[in-house]
């Protein structure tokens, strides 16, 4: 079988690159309206791809029990204070009143989000949420179910298949496809569509960790800003890109699993025994992430490490359920406690700081990533965005709620059934060649060097220490390493994939300097601290807006947050007055 | 005739630095050689045998693997255990170098350096 170099010309409604739990609630939707749809994902099969592939245990939903603080008005009255007014709220509300819906939706899929023991739902308060909106459920196989949903549906899936870049028509200026390459055959793809959806997810392997392994990561590591890389390359918008995300994470293990632990009691403790996060929030342990963080470098930087996370007091019901559940997030984090020898019932666990991720900040509904309007379109006609390339990232939650009205909205568009654009056989070969060129380099830079200079950079000026001259020299390195990127090298299609990823991660890299850069100010705790700006600022309650200039270069311009907040939401409006 | 001996463990990719700690264990005497842990594995990492012949998976790709233990769970005969390196098990990374570095010579704008200011700290 000789595919490579082959090409495969494809036609679609919907395309959708990245097939996780946004691109796959976007498809479920736009195939329920008839039409249509095709994923791609760098891995295999839809089952397992995306950030949850492998199981989750929170999923964040108001669902109108009749609890007074239960519902989606109830949220959005909060959001504003949770993403410190750094939040399109006309776009947030949408999501948050599908949420309930969306839960439904997944039920029907055979998802079950009830504890097993008690055939309840099992709902927590963490991350400075107004309310027990955390599920806490058995979702090993969540992606599972959906995937098999979606393929059942009728939608199309290719697994192995990098999409490089989108197709723009030059007349109109509409995105009208994709084009991509099969990671292990090297076989093209170049796909027509009426409406293209990105679900790439957040941007990892960008800042260092305890282990010293990039690969190891609290967030997917195949997740590496490709969507935002493509997009920006077409002219689309991004915000919120200067914040950083990390999390307390079992020292050597980057695991999801903080909210876990403070959802259900843990006590955080410095070396002296001390419950040391109610000096930084008053709400302790079930502070916002970003604040968890805060409290861990400041009382590491106070020399009050190590810092451990105290299961002991816990009664043996809940720990019993956290220990069956441990496993949820990650398959092979009972086997890293069992093989470094940690008894959760009897010993302390030591927790440190998680490399960083442009992500969303540390903070719920406000994601870093591609600017959509309340359909999830771009800037970029015919171009959408859900999940956590957007700017509403909720967890795998908001992901599925913001998948769903995109794909609905994508599906309305393309439903006009309007004639697919001719392709450029021209451009097409054009960007076959530069998407390539690294694969008749023989010895020239390796993805793996280039990238350790990308994280030591980040590390040391852009995570959780940021000041002019710090950050001024990481640009000033990323841009260094962006005039080497003609010299990456690789020795086969897996490798291809590995160097388009490390530039945009690189790209990412110098999106952040820049944004982090320009903006004078602290804000959402450990998400943006400058050293020299310490306060924040209400002058500074914008959006620094990123889009592509003429010559390529990353321009920066600054927006009123509020400039699209919906005139239906009174009470939201006057919960962003008070601020 | 006896079976012919499979090797416990394959080369990855001649790429691949040296040293490579091995995160995927597969055991000769229980894997099928079927092609389900390359499926699943969302790294592109593991590379299923030739189906004509008798070798173990191909963890190819070693240092790029995530811990995600996909591969663990979908073994239908439990072949595989995902071990985990020296450096992640007892990690002797100072926790403080993760926190990032200032200039040298770096002097805060005031009194309060680097504490933490009370705005923005909402929660």
């Amino acid at each position: 079988m000789k595919t490579e170099g082959s090409l495969r010309r494809l036609e679609t409604d919907v395309l959708i690159i990245g097939g996780g739990v946004a691109g796959s609630l976007a498809a479920h939707e736009a195939r329920s309206a008839g039409l249509e749809v095709l994923i791609l994902d760098k891995a295999k099969l839809l089952e397992r791809a995306g950030s949850v592939g492998g199981g989750v245990d929170q999923y964040l939903t108001p669902m109108n029990s009749g609890a007074e603080w239960d519902t989606p008005a109830n949220l959005l009255l909060h959001i504003p204070t949770l993403t410190d007014g750094l939040v399109d709220m006309e776009v947030a509300e949408r999501v948050v009143h599908e949420m309930p819906a969306v839960l439904r939706q997944l039920e029907g899929m055979g998802i079950d989000f009830k504890d097993p023991d008690t055939g309840e739902y099992l709902r927590t308060r963490a991350f400075g949420l107004p309310g027990e909106f955390h599920l806490n459920f058995d979702g090993k196989r969540f992606k599972y179910r959906i995937a098999k949903a979606v393929k059942k549906g009728g939608s199309r899936f290719i697994g192995r298949a990098m999409a490089t870049d989108i197709l723009i028509d030059p007349d109109t200026g509409e995105a009208f496809g994709a084009l991509g390459f099969n990671v292990r055959t090297g076989e093209w793809y170049v796909i027509r569509a009426r409406a293209v959806i990105v679900a790439t997810g957040e941007v990892n392997r960008i800042a260092k960790n305890a282990s010293g392994l990039p690969f190891d990561s609290w967030h997917y590591p195949y997740n590496t800003g490709d969507g935002h890389a493509m997009a920006f390359r077409v002219g689309a918008e991004l915000t919120n890109m200067e914040f950083v995300e990390a999390t307390l994470t079992p020292r050597g293990f980057s695991v999801q699993g903080t909210n876990s632990y403070a959802g259900l009691g843990a006590h955080f403790v410095n070396r002296h025994g001390e419950r040391y996060m109610f000096k930084y929030d008053p709400k302790g342990e079930k502070a916002r992430r970003t604040m968890l963080i805060e409290g861990w470098v400041a009382e590491t930087r106070a020399g009050n490490g190590p810092l451990y996370i105290d299961l002991r007091h816990l009664p043996d019901h809940v720990l019993d359920h956290f220990e069956r559940t441990l496993g949820v997030d990650r398959e092979t984090l009972p086997g890293f406690f069992a093989q470094k020898g940690i008894d959760l019932r009897k010993d302390l666990i030591e927790i440190v700081v998680s490399e960083v991720s442009i992500r969303r900040g540390g903070v719920y509904f406000r994601g870093s990533g591609l600017m959509v309007d309340a359909d999830g379109e771009t800037s970029v006609p015919n171009l959408y965005a859900a999940g956590d390339c957007s700017i509403v990232s909720g967890g795998i939650a908001g992901a599925a709620a913001l998948g769903a009205v995109t794909g609905r909205a994508a599906a309305a568009r393309s439903a006009q059934r309007r004639p697919l654009r001719e392709v450029d056989d021209a451009a097409i070969e054009s960007a076959r060649e530069r998407v390539t060129a690294p694969l008749s380099r023989g010895d020239g830079l390796g993805w793996r060097e280039f990238e350790d200079e990308i994280r030591s950079l980040v590390t040391d000026h852009l995570g959780l220490t940021r000041e002019d001259r710090g950050m001024q020299r990481a640009l000033d390195g990323l841009l260094a390493l962006g005039r080497r990127e003609p010299e990456l090298a690789a020795s086969n299609w897996h490798h291809l994939m590995r160097v388009h990823e490390a530039t945009s991660i690189r790209l990412c890299a110098e999106i952040l300097a820049r944004t982090a850069l320009e903006r004078k100010e602290s804000r959402s705790g450990a998400a943006h601290r400058r050293v020299d700006f310490p306060e924040t600022s209400e002058a500074w309650r914008r959006l620094i807006v990123v889009q592509r200039g003429a010559e390529g270069e990353v321009g920066l311009r600054h927006r009123d947050p509020d400039d699209r907040v919906s005139v239906a939401a009174p009470a939201v409006a006057s919960a962003l007055a008070r601020g | 005739m006896a079976e012919p001996v499979r090797p416990a463990r394959h080369e990855p990719h001649p790429d691949t630095p040296r040293d490579t700690h091995n995160p995927i264990d597969v055991d000769p005497e229980t894997c099928i050689s079927c092609v389900i842990c390359d499926y699943v594995c969302p790294g592109d990492i593991i590379y299923a045998p030739d189906p004509t012949s008798n070798d173990l998976p191909i963890i190819k790709y070693p240092d790029e693997c995530w811990y995600c233990g996909l591969c663990q769970q979908a073994c239908p005969t439990d072949a595989i255990t995902v071990v985990f390196p020296e450096q992640m098990l007892t990690s002797t990374t100072p926790p403080e170098s993760l926190l990032g570095v200032l200039p040298e010579g770096y002097r805060a704008p005031s009194d309060r350096g680097i504490d933490l200011p009370e705005a923005g700290d909402r929660g």
